[in-house]
């Protein structure tokens, strides 16, 4: 048996190694259709990169932004700036509750932020947080909290890209990789938002379709919203605007409104806000600059109105 | 918990440290810790249906005692039919009830009356097929006064519901596993590595070519209106890779997670598509539920003894109950009886034991005649495959009709294509490695003869690089998880 044992650790080892070396060499090297279990995409799309290093010069804002691309596109923080607000915007792609809980840990008492600003879209609470994950794993540190994520998701393809990242990191690949502010049509916007380039939604009929909730992704979420309770924080939960056409495709979006509605200070801007499907939007569910302004013109009144941001000046 | 996972993975470890380092004190404790888990095993998918599982292994067992004790004939027929009529009739209600209630009101309303069938909303338990057969072949040898009925319920317990065989088999034999059980296991170093070696391969054959080739499959068989005849042989094709990668993977890794626990279970697969023609088939795939069919049906039914119709019948009897073996439908029935006619002609020739070695044994390539039987044994079974895999019997013949048609001619549809372009070097290696290995139990097993340790090491880490590139990120339950 010890021979087994000894023999076997020895073996976990070296393949280990071989591992690490081959995906090292596949992943610099081939090309992206072979590499479907490697995912490493630094400075993707979303400006995570930019975000998270300007996150690290940042503190003591008066509003905090989290959630998804709805977050990190639709709250523009030049907007609440001139309206006397400094805000950080820490939207990511397809942010679940899963990711929010490590960003949280990370950086809520460095930002130390009056009120928080938590896009709720109810498809974040329908996915695994896979592409998040990758996204982080990509554009951020690399923490204990991260990588036990990382580990939870039993993904293969996150742990490859783990290991990759880490791998980069110990060659110091990436040491001087600088993101282009115009990336994929978006530019970065200090505090964290991205503009993306002008267009306007073309209208698309969807078919009639249900949000199929992981129960995981509410257990997140309420463990956040304790935490954030616990600590003293003020929160608005915001379910960003998208048209009406695919809001309106999905039968169970009461459902999920009654589940936020229990945590007090939830606001549909679907049910709210009268925006043009066309006009107002870049896509089907990616408010335009115009939507944008309206939306957080809107958004800051109704801050206001409830005494969560002070009046300006 | 399915073998591909990491749940599974950190069980398996658990429980290899338990019985080898706590339970390995006693003979009783080894078998304890392997119900203990067995059960547990069997809970994860789903612990009502445990108690099933316990109240059959409880029913043979005691059946099988009172068939010893009884004095006279009629008592033991009484036990003995008491056995197999409980254990095919939960088989029956759980797996076929809702077919014969609905193909009786089918035929029914042929003839013009209408009946609207009570059908059962039941799900099938995991396993049923297996574990009822490992009960009724113990019953049946018992009658037979092949074996001694066994006393200890604990021993017994294990021999039906041990963890590696429980959901998918091999379907075990109480002569084969029985006698395993009851004789404390000391750790064997060979015999463990060897385990780990065929659960490498099964994995391989699992999460890296069947899985990516069901995708492929998945896609022809779900959309086949929409795809050229070209597309749906592609399709059948890949297919017929996916189930023989994916259950011969789960057989590997059952075998070699018991070898890790001191067990040799049966051989499940012996390299089917390196068969010359379809006897040679059917004796290396599903070994253990083609030799089980033969031992308790086709030899009591008169097996080739008898007149020709008689030959006949038997082989059409053993081939149908084969496929409706695998659940309760019209196709499975169909794949039977096609596979019964490739037989029939070998058989009334007298050719269907012609192949009983291993093909080109001693030699790197096979003859040019070996070749084309080769392909053509494979073409047929991908033919059966298509009544297999498909949804309905209407399914299947417009599936067929569109693979006979003008445009098998053309060039597969791009998106296929481009999969089998991305596989294809994967299932070249795989059959490679198939091929030269195939004088083994399983494609691997005497590489430690032919390479030194670093060599062999590389190898083992390339498939391990291989699957941690190639597998799917969901995990994919087997195919003969649902039979």
């Amino acid at each position: 048996m010890a021979k087994f044992i000894s023999t076997f650790l020895l073996f976990f080892l070296a393949a280990f190694l071989f591992y690490a070396t081959v995906l090292f060499i596949w992943g610099a090297s081939t090309d992206p259709k072979i590499k479907s279990n490697l995912d490493y995409n630094l400075g993707g799309k979303g400006h995570s990169f930019s975000r998270f290093k300007e996150i690290q010069h940042i503190s003591n804002v008066d509003v905090l932004f989290l959630g998804s691309s709805h977050a990190f596109k639709s709250f523009d923080t030049r907007i609440f700036d001139s309206a006397g607000k400094t805000s950080f915007n820490l939207g990511t792609i397809n942010q679940t509750p899963v990711q929010t809980t490590v960003l949280i840990n990370r950086y809520l008492k460095k930002l130390g932020p009056k009120l928080i600003v938590f896009e709720v879209y109810p498809y974040t609470f329908s996915i695994d947080g896979v592409e998040s994950t990758l996204d982080l794993i990509a554009n951020s540190d690399i923490d204990a909290r991260l990588v036990r994520m990382a580990f939870n998701t039993k993904n293969i393809k996150v742990l490859n890209t783990l290991l990759y990242r880490t791998l980069r990191d110990l060659l110091h690949l990436d040491k001087n990789y600088i993101e282009p502010i115009k990336n994929y049509n978006e530019t970065y916007v200090k505090g964290g938002y991205s503009e993306n380039d002008l267009v306007y939604h073309k209208m698309v009929h969807y078919p009639k379709q249900t949000y199929h909730f992981y129960d995981y992704q509410f257990e997140s979420f309420d463990k956040i919203m304790a935490l954030l309770k616990s600590q003293g924080y003020e929160v608005v939960l915001v379910n960003a605007p998208m048209t009406k056409d695919l809001y309106d495709c999905y039968t169970n979006n009461n459902r999920f409104d009654s589940i936020m509605n229990k945590y007090g200070n939830y606001y549909n801007f679907n049910k709210i806000i009268n925006l043009n499907d066309t006009l107002d939007f870049m896509d089907s569910n990616h408010l335009n600059q115009v939507g944008v302004e309206k939306f957080n013109d809107f958004l800051i009144k109704l801050l206001r109105q409830k005494y969560w941001i002070g009046q300006p000046g | 918990m399915l073998f591909n996972s990491f749940d599974f993975l950190i069980f398996l470890l658990f429980v290899f440290i338990l019985y080898w380092f706590v339970a390995n004190r006693s003979l009783r404790l080894q078998n304890a810790l392997l119900l203990i888990a067995s059960y547990f095993f069997y809970a994860c998918w789903d612990w009502r249906f445990l108690f099933l599982l316990m109240f059959s292994t409880a029913l043979d067992y005691f059946t099988g005692l009172k068939i010893e004790q009884a004095s006279g004939i009629k008592m033991r027929k009484f036990w003995l039919w008491l056995s197999v009529g409980v254990n095919v009739g939960f088989l029956g209600v759980f797996k076929y009830y809702n077919f014969f209630a609905t193909s009786f009101a089918n035929a029914i309303s042929h003839l013009g009356l209408q009946v609207n069938p009570w059908t059962l909303q039941v799900i099938l338990p995991v396993g049923i097929s297996f574990y009822t057969f490992h009960g009724l072949s113990y019953i049946l040898d018992i009658y037979n006064k092949k074996i001694k009925a066994e006393t200890d319920i604990v021993e017994y317990s294990v021999f039906v519901s041990f963890f590696p065989l429980l959901v998918a088999g091999p379907i075990e034999r109480a002569t084969h596993l029985l006698p395993q059980i009851k004789r404390k296991r000391t750790f064997d170093y060979a015999m463990a590595v060897s385990g780990l070696r065929q659960m490498l391969w099964g994995f391989f054959k699992k999460v890296v070519i069947a899985d990516n080739c069901a995708r492929l499959a998945d896609l022809t068989f779900d959309y086949y209106q929409a795809y050229s005849g070209s597309t749906l042989f592609l399709g059948a094709v890949f297919f017929a890779i996916q189930i023989y990668c994916d259950f011969s993977g789960y057989s590997d890794i059952a075998i070699g997670t018991a070898k890790l626990f001191g067990i040799n279970l049966l051989r499940n697969f012996a390299y089917p598509y390196f068969s010359r023609d379809i006897a040679e088939f059917w004796r290396r795939w599903h070994i253990s539920l083609s030799s089980w069919f033969k031992d308790y049906l086709y030899i009591p039914l008169g097996g080739s003894r008898g007149g020709l119709w008689m030959k006949i019948r038997n082989t059409f009897i053993i081939f149908l109950v084969s496929g409706f073996w695998h659940g309760a439908k019209w196709t499975f029935i169909a794949w039977g009886a096609l596979n019964a006619l490739y037989f029939l002609p070998l058989m009334l020739t007298n050719n269907n034991r012609v192949n009983l070695d291993i093909v080109a044994k001693g030699r790197y390539l096979p003859s040019f005649k070996e070749f084309i039987m080769i392909l053509t044994t494979f073409l047929l079974t991908v033919l059966a495959w298509i009544f297999f895999r498909s949804e309905s019997m209407s399914t299947a013949f417009k599936y067929l009709s569109k693979v006979f048609s003008q445009t098998f001619f053309t060039f597969p549809d791009f998106k296929v294509a481009a999969g089998f372009i991305t596989l294809a070097p994967l299932i070249i290696f795989f059959f490679v490695v198939e091929w030269i290995g195939r004088e083994g139990q399983f494609a691997i097993e005497n590489i430690k003869g032919r390479w030194n340790r670093p060599l062999r090491w590389a190898f083992y880490s390339a498939i391990i690089f291989l699957m941690g590139m190639f597998m799917r990120t969901t995990e994919t339950p087997f195919i003969y998880f649902q039979f």
